[in-house]
């Protein structure tokens, strides 16, 4: 039986005029349900690919990608916004939240086009935001609007959580705090969560790290006794 | 500045040219259409007037109701002010070729005027040549292409039912050499007549000289002041008015003079004519006498005759019974004679028996002597007394029986010899005697015999005389019968000769008396003549070119403003999304050390490139095309060469000047906090523009109905004001535009069915003339009635009056009804807001609303009414009544007796007809036009294509509103999409990465466009409105109110195509948002 998520000999070419870029030159890899799964490596790695490919974001060149037992690699355009919109929940780097909405509302947002949403007010106790429900992302710091971002894909009571860099524009403390929350999420909830960053100093929490370089799978390791992320080194 | 900045605003021009192009077809637009609907009005008017100097189009036309003669032209000449003048003739009549005959306007043509190029109204020859011979002819254009008439074809002047032609024009065959257009009609009305169907279908330019008129009937003028003036402008019209005044006074001292010499000249004539009748009578009376004498001549000899025939009757038998006479006397004489002639035979035969008894008595005797001597004696004795005694008398036998007794006695007494002797003696004696009577008898005899011999030659003689007299008498009576008998004859022919020239001689008499009759008739009715002056205004065709170019103006006034003030919008906001998205670029050139100025000019390059680009399209397209396309729309209503469309350097100045501010403007604006900020401030990605509470929000129960789609909609209309009040302004112009051509077609279009159909509710309008009394409307009624294409008629008092107060004068029709019962069938008169009805009072007069806005009277206000005669009576205004063409005033006949002191004498009819298909009125008008008391007879149908065929132009001018407004509308939405979506793409994106459909994508975007098209739609319904009330009372004039509200479905299809042209720019948009990488969402903020 194959993995929860599982990614075979993926490639992606990109075409920059004369040159053809190898984005993704025949990964590989798979991740369980309910694992905590970072993805690291330097820019340019094509980590970003591989996050925009498993998140239908964009389509495959070759390989298959396979979630939950469908292969979205063959999904078309529909197929995969139709995917994006039940099975997965976003966390960008920059939050993406909408300006006009408040909190409340960002996180109604995204809730009130899936099929079975968490509720809301809920989901934004739950990470810590209650008391700022009904302000404006602009009335918000970053990592509360980060956590804001969480919220909105959470709500979504998505399959996989994916996320792109959450920490890369916040301080230390509050990246720390945004990391812990995730990782409680995929404790508490069960939920596939898959980081993509730069910062290898993040793997040391995940359940599965990958690292990927040049486009290629370096190295796959599952991490016995992830380190708690209190105790991470920034 | 530096290279590399030039190259920045060239890269930047071709990495956002869906802004860079937004600005320049917005500013594009704006110029051409302030450029080139501006143009138009002058362009149209340039054409004409142009057109006008070209052909030495008449500045006037001057008609008169005797026409010109040398003494009226010398006292036209008089009038100061005048270049030229070119007296000429026309006249309507029958133009045929073959079957076709049509009602034209024959007009004069100065053939060698026309060739040098110094006629006016010059012929503008389309086709063929100018004519060079008397029998040729140029035909109107319009004829031509009616398609019956080819060049080289010969046409005659038809004189059926038309004879008089023949006074006008003496030539009837003609070729046609040519066709042409004139500039005295340039649309396509070509005037009304009294012949025929009174519809005139052209003209016809004939040589000069086959008209055969003593007077001229027109006199063409131009004006010497007017050189160098357009024929629109004000100066034009004044000093055309001037000299008008100045002809009508020439008029007023020339008139009455050739009045007095009319006069003088029918007296004259009259004169004659009666000497030529005095004359003929007195001719004729001497003939019938001279005849009268030779019959009495005739008679007389005849009786002459007749006596001379008696007498000869009564001579010849005179004659005859003598000659008779005398025969029978012959005869018995000749009886006599031949009796004597017996006797004496006798007698000498007895004497000659006694004799020879004697001798032997003697014998005897001698013996005897003695004794008979004795007896002898005796016996002698007695024989002498016998003798005595003549033998007839009966003594004579007695005594000769004595004797004879004696001698027996003698002889008884003597013896024998005695006796015998005696007896002897005695017979002796006795023949002696016998002898000697004998002797004597035979005398007598030839005597007789003698005389009766000459009384016969006598008669021959006679019996010859009678005979030759007789027979020459005759011969002489005979001739004289003959005679006679030929004079009869020759004075029969010379009686029946006269008989019948008498007969002619008469009739002619008569109708020469008839004829002085009506000639003194005539004279008694001459009225000084008058002059009509006919100058452009009065030329349908020229007032109604002006009124449209005067249109055309005013639609010229409205929208341009409305293009410049969205090109400022779109600039607006197009330059402030650029300055944004710069503002870190700005702040690095301010770090290096570029000035504010260097900074700016990029921007202000950047509009201004694409300001400059626009403006040079736009008044390249604009002063051509707008011109063109409604020069070309109207060139369905008028003839005329092809517009002229000079670069306007005023407007094309103005556009250009309008909109490159209207592009920098804002561009220098936007730039300016950022210029002002400082760099390091500046490369700090800006905070986000924070997200507000919009007033909607407090409204709870209405927001949380929406969802958030909507919720971000409504924020974001009301985050961007600038692009808010942009999009709102863009399409409510648009709107307006597209309402204002459908608003304007509908303002027009629906006065139509309302003059014609609810308150004119007559169709046809009949002129009576002068003297039209009880026996012609008798005739009129009967003839009316009995047509069953005519429903209804009534009679009224029609009359031209100047209505004025001290808001000035105006002129229109009096209208009397003569019967006020049936007044309401024929017109409404009501209150155009609520269609109260209106009645026709005693104590004031009902007037129609325009004249009322004209005038800025009320009801209850006094306006004053003046009539041809110059008669001013004051009324009081007792009702405004909806109306649209024409100016109008109602009285009832008790008002008008009351004020005019005498009773309206009603000189037109209103019908109504059952059929109104052009036939049907041809032939209607035809019949009525043959009664001598009908004046004229006109339909409201053709009214009413006036009307349609106005509409038709303005069809064009709606089609290049609703373009203008497809463009305007299509570059307001294209700028706010294209900058909300170049704003939003992280949002956009980051839906998409939440996994929003294309289409719920598509529509976070597109209810913003629709909520604010929705809204310009309500807005530009509103702003429509008063554009259109702006522009309907700007462009109409004076004789004509259009509707000022247009029906509700003008609304409804301005607010559907404008939506229209939003949703066609949403689906062009939608491909853009489709292809929207969902990288984007990936990127930091900038």
């Amino acid at each position: 039986m194959a993995a929860y998520v599982s990614l075979q000999n993926v490639t992606k070419l990109y075409q920059m005029g004369e040159v053809t870029v190898h984005a993704s030159d025949g990964i590989t890899f798979d991740i369980e349900k309910g694992e905590f799964a970072v993805v690291v490596g330097p820019s340019g790695a094509g980590k970003t690919t591989v996050l925009n490919m498993l998140g239908g974001m964009d389509t495959c060149d070759g390989g298959k990608i396979l979630v939950d037992g469908a292969e979205i690699s063959a999904y078309n355009h529909k197929q995969l916004t139709t995917y994006r919109r039940h099975d997965i929940g976003f966390v960008f780097q920059f939050y993406n939240l909408v300006q006009n909405l408040t909190a409340l509302e960002n996180v109604e947002l995204a809730a009130q086009i899936c099929r079975e949403p968490l509720d809301a007010r809920q989901v934004l106790a739950d990470v810590g935001l209650q008391e700022r429900m009904n302000n404006f992302p602009a009335q918000l710091s970053g990592g509360e609007q980060q956590r804001v971002s969480i919220a909105r894909a959470l709500a979504k009571n998505p399959k996989l959580l994916l996320c792109d860099e959450p920490t890369g524009a916040l301080d230390d403390s509050t990246g720390r705090t945004v990391l812990e929350l995730l990782h409680r999420t995929c404790r508490e909830t069960g939920r596939t969560v898959v980081v993509i960053t730069h910062n290898q100093a993040i793997a040391p929490v995940a359940d599965r790290v990958i690292r990927i370089r040049n486009g290629k799978v370096q190295d796959m390791k599952v991490n016995e006794n992830p380190m708690p992320v209190e105790r991470i080194e920034w | 500045m530096g290279r590399s900045m030039w190259k920045d605003i060239l890269r930047q021009i071709k990495n956002t040219p869906r802004r860079f192009f937004a600005i320049l077809l917005i500013v594009a637009l704006g110029a051409a259409f302030f450029a080139g609907v501006k143009a138009t009005s002058p362009d149209m008017k340039l054409t004409v007037d142009r057109y006008f100097d070209d052909y030495r189009a008449a500045d006037i036309r001057l008609l008169s109701t005797m026409g010109f003669d040398g003494g009226d032209l010398d006292a036209i000449r008089g009038v100061d002010g005048i270049r030229t003048m070119q007296p000429a003739y026309s006249a309507d009549g029958f133009l045929a070729n073959g079957d076709n005959r049509q009602l034209v306007n024959f007009q004069s043509l100065d053939r060698e005027a026309a060739a040098d190029g110094t006629a006016l109204n010059a012929p503008v020859l389309m086709e063929g040549r100018l004519p060079e011979a008397a029998d040729e002819c140029l035909i109107d254009e319009q004829l031509m292409t009616s398609g019956a008439y080819r060049i080289g074809d010969t046409v005659e002047i038809a004189t059926e039912d038309d004879e008089g032609i023949t006074d006008s024009i003496s030539r009837l065959r003609y070729t046609i050499v040519g066709s042409a257009r004139s500039t005295y009609y340039i649309s396509l009305e070509r005037g009304s007549s009294a012949k025929g169907t009174g519809s005139v279908s052209g003209f016809v330019l004939l040589p000069k000289e086959n008209f055969c008129l003593s007077v001229y009937t027109d006199v063409y003028l131009t004006a010497s002041d007017t050189v160098g003036m357009s024929r629109f402008s004000d100066s034009y019209s004044d000093t055309i008015d001037d000299l008008c005044d100045r002809l009508e006074a020439g008029g007023d001292q020339r008139n009455p003079q050739r009045l007095k010499e009319l006069q003088d000249e029918a007296d004259e004539k009259l004169a004659d004519a009666r000497q030529q009748v005095a004359d003929g009578e007195r001719e004729l009376n001497e003939n019938e006498q001279e005849l009268k004498d030779a019959w009495q001549e005739w008679e007389d000899s005849r009786r002459q005759l007749d006596d001379g025939q008696a007498e000869y009757d009564r001579e010849m038998a005179n004659g005859q019974r003598k000659l008779d006479d005398a025969e029978k006397t012959l005869a018995a004489a000749e009886q006599e004679l031949n009796d004597k002639r017996k006797q004496l035979d006798e007698g000498r035969a007895a004497l000659d028996e006694g004799l020879s008894a004697l001798e032997v008595k003697k014998q005897e005797l001698d013996t005897g002597e003695a004794g008979l001597k004795e007896l002898a004696d005796n016996i002698a004795q007695l024989e002498a007394a016998l003798s005595l005694i003549p033998p007839q008398a009966p003594q004579w036998a007695a005594m000769n029986k004595q004797l004879e007794q004696l001698k027996q006695t003698w002889e008884e007494r003597l013896p024998v010899w005695q006796a015998g002797k005696a007896a002897y003696e005695q017979g002796k004696q006795q023949l002696e005697e016998q002898r000697l009577e004998l002797d004597n008898g035979e005398v007598a005899w030839q005597a007789g015999r003698q005389e009766y011999e000459t009384g016969r030659l006598d008669y021959e003689e006679n019996r010859a005389l009678f005979e030759r007299t007789k027979k020459e008498k005759a011969a002489e009576l005979a001739d004289a019968r003959k005679q006679l008998e030929e004079a009869r004859v020759r004075l029969d022919d010379a009686q029946a000769e006269f008989d019948e020239k008498s007969a002619d001689a008469r009739r002619e008499l008569a109708d020469a008396r008839q004829e002085i009759a009506d000639g003194e008739k005539q004279r008694a009715e001459l009225e000084a003549p008058e002059w009509i002056l006919l100058d452009l205004d009065k030329n349908a065709g020229f007032a109604g070119y002006q009124q449209d170019a005067d249109r055309i103006a005013a639609i010229g006034m409205v929208f341009p403003l409305i293009f410049f003030l969205v090109a400022a919008l779109v600039s607006l906001t197009n330059m402030t999304r650029m300055v944004e998205d710069d503002r870190s670029e700005i702040g690095l050139y301010k770090a290096l050390g570029y000035g504010r100025m260097a900074i700016a000019a990029k921007y202000l390059i950047y509009s201004g490139v694409a300001a400059s680009v626009g403006i040079v399209l736009g008044l390249i397209v604009g002063q051509k095309l707008f011109p063109w396309v409604i020069t070309d729309a109207y060139g369905i209503l008028y003839s005329l060469p092809p517009a002229l469309m000079p670069a306007n350097a005023e407007y094309s100045l103005i556009a250009a000047a309008g909109s490159l501010a209207c592009a920098v403007v804002p561009a220098f604006l936007v730039c300016q906090t950022e210029l002002m900020s400082t760099p390091a401030s500046l490369m700090r990605p800006r905070s986000p523009k924070e997200g507000k509470r919009i007033l909607l929000e407090r409204i709870t129960p209405i927001w949380k109905h929406l969802n958030f789609s909507k919720k971000v909609t409504c924020r974001n209309i009301f985050r961007y004001k600038k692009r808010l009040l942009m999009t709102i302004f863009g399409i409510a112009g648009s709107t307006a535009l597209v309402f204002i051509g459908f608003g304007l077609r509908d303002s027009i279009h629906s006065i139509v069915g309302k003059q014609y159909d609810e308150i004119q509710k007559f169709d046809m309008q009949v002129g009576l003339k002068d003297g039209f009394d009880s026996t012609a409307r008798e005739e009129l009624d009967r003839l009316l009635d009995e047509r069953e294409d005519v429903d209804g008629h009534a009679y009224f008092l029609q009359k031209s009056v100047d209505i004025l107060n001290d808001a000035g004068m105006k002129s229109g029709s009096l209208l009397v009804p003569a019967d006020m019962d049936t007044f309401e069938q024929f017109i409404t008169l009501r209150e155009r807001r609520g269609h109260a009805p209106l009645t026709l009072k005693d104590d004031g007069v009902v007037i129609s609303e325009k004249l009322s806005m004209l005038l800025d009277v009320g009801v209850g206000d006094i306006v004053r009414l003046k009539d041809s005669d110059n008669r001013v009576v004051e009324c009081r205004v007792d009702g405004i009544t909806e109306n649209y063409v024409h100016h109008y005033v109602y009285m009832s006949p008790a008002l008008y007796e009351q004020l005019m002191g005498a009773a309206p004498v009603s000189n037109a009819v209103l019908g109504q007809l059952g059929d109104t298909s052009e036939a049907g009125e041809e032939a209607l008008s035809a019949v009525l036009l043959q009664q001598d008391y009908v004046g004229s007879a006109s339909f409201n149908t053709s009214l009413r294509d006036n009307f349609s065929d106005m509409i038709e132009a303005l069809n064009i001018v709606v089609v290049v509103l609703i373009l203008s407004a497809a463009a305007l509308a299509f570059v307001v939405l294209f700028s706010l999409t294209t900058i909300n979506i170049d704003e939003r793409k992280r949002e956009l994106a980051t839906l998409k990465v939440l996994g929003f459909y294309d289409k719920e994508t598509a529509m976070y975007i597109y209810r913003e466009n629709m909520i604010l098209t929705l809204l310009g739609i309500a807005a530009g319904l509103v702003l429509g409105f008063f554009l259109l009330l702006y522009v309907i009372t700007t462009a109409e004039m004076d004789m004509v109110m259009f509707a000022r509200s247009v029906g509700w479905t003008n609304y409804v299809i301005a607010a559907l195509i404008t939506l229209l042209f939003a949703l066609i720019v949403n689906v062009l948009m939608n491909f853009v948002i489709k292809k929207i990488d969902m990288v984007e969402s990936m990127k930091s903020v900038e």
